[in-house]
């Protein structure tokens, strides 16, 4: 059980960002079909984008928003001989999650303007408000595989470990939704 | 079973000290106030790490294949010894 929460006291490096590897290409492939938009460093939002390589964008901006904020955080708040490709290869490990939120996506409806306007019309199925539910809990996991990532690659403990994850997370939450608005509105 | 060298008083938890020395081959003792070396005064899982890292050349990456853990959980044992060793010193 641990092991799901914390793979990386095994895997980190080379060895995680392969496996990160494989498991992102797969998300990406599915991505446009289900049409998952994974547009900031912990958002998914169910868009319809005009190219299928802005799913690709989306997600790599996002990634390379987390990485970058960690590095920043590893150099200002972490005492350790860090590296790069823990960083690199545990951030994209930990973004795994992302693949069965990508599956789950195939069962959320879309909602569109007019939607939006009549709210309290609109009604979920038992399937969607599962998936819903679903697609909550792989967020968890996801923030809980971040924070072990932070842990293990930049050697940071105790409260400082937590108050400095949640400014990290914050930092590259704006960072990427900054990037990833203006790249959209460029890519499309 | 293997006895592990005692390192804290039962009473107060203060390191303890050598008092006296046997030869085992004459009988001889040798009686005094000794100090422990910084080493033993680090836990038995220190220790054994200190001499495998030592028989590992340095090698965190060599470590972390033998341990079986990933290289960033290596470096950090040993950065958490290094501070425990600087605490040992005065």
């Amino acid at each position: 059980m641990s092991f799901l929460f914390n793979p990386f006291h095994k895997i980190a490096g080379a060895k995680a960002l392969f496996m990160g590897l494989v498991f992102a290409i797969i998300t990406l492939i599915i991505a446009p079909f289900s049409y998952s938009a994974f547009d900031s460093a912990l958002g998914f939002h169910k868009a319809q984008f005009e190219n299928w390589w802005s799913y690709t964008a989306v997600n790599c901006i996002s990634w390379i928003s987390l990485v970058f904020v960690y590095c920043i955080a590893a150099i200002l708040f972490s005492k350790t001989k860090f590296r790069l490709v823990d960083i690199v290869g545990t951030t994209l490990l930990a973004r795994a999650p992302l693949l069965i939120i990508a599956i789950i996506a195939f069962y959320l409806p879309e909602l569109h303007k007019e939607d939006i306007q009549h709210l309290d019309e609109f009604h979920l199925s038992f399937i969607a408000i599962i998936a819903l539910i679903s697609i909550v809990l792989c967020t968890i996991w996801m923030v809980a595989l971040l924070f072990n990532a932070y842990r293990v690659s930049l050697n940071i403990k105790g409260n400082k470990a937590i108050w400095t994850f949640i400014l990290t997370l914050l930092c590259a939450e704006i960072l990427s939704t900054f990037i990833t608005y203006y790249s959209l509105t460029f890519l499309n | 079973m293997k006895k592990q060298l005692p390192l804290y008083c039962p009473s107060c938890t203060h390191h303890l000290e050598v008092e006296a020395l046997v030869c085992k081959n004459c009988e001889t003792k040798v009686i005094g106030d000794f100090s422990l070396p910084k080493l033993t005064m680090l836990p038995y899982e220190d220790q054994n790490f200190i001499v495998e890292f030592v028989k590992a050349s340095g090698s965190i990456k060599l470590m972390a294949e033998q341990m079986k853990l990933s290289y960033p959980t290596v470096r950090n044992i040993l950065d958490d010894l290094i501070e425990k060793i600087k605490k040992l010193e005065p």
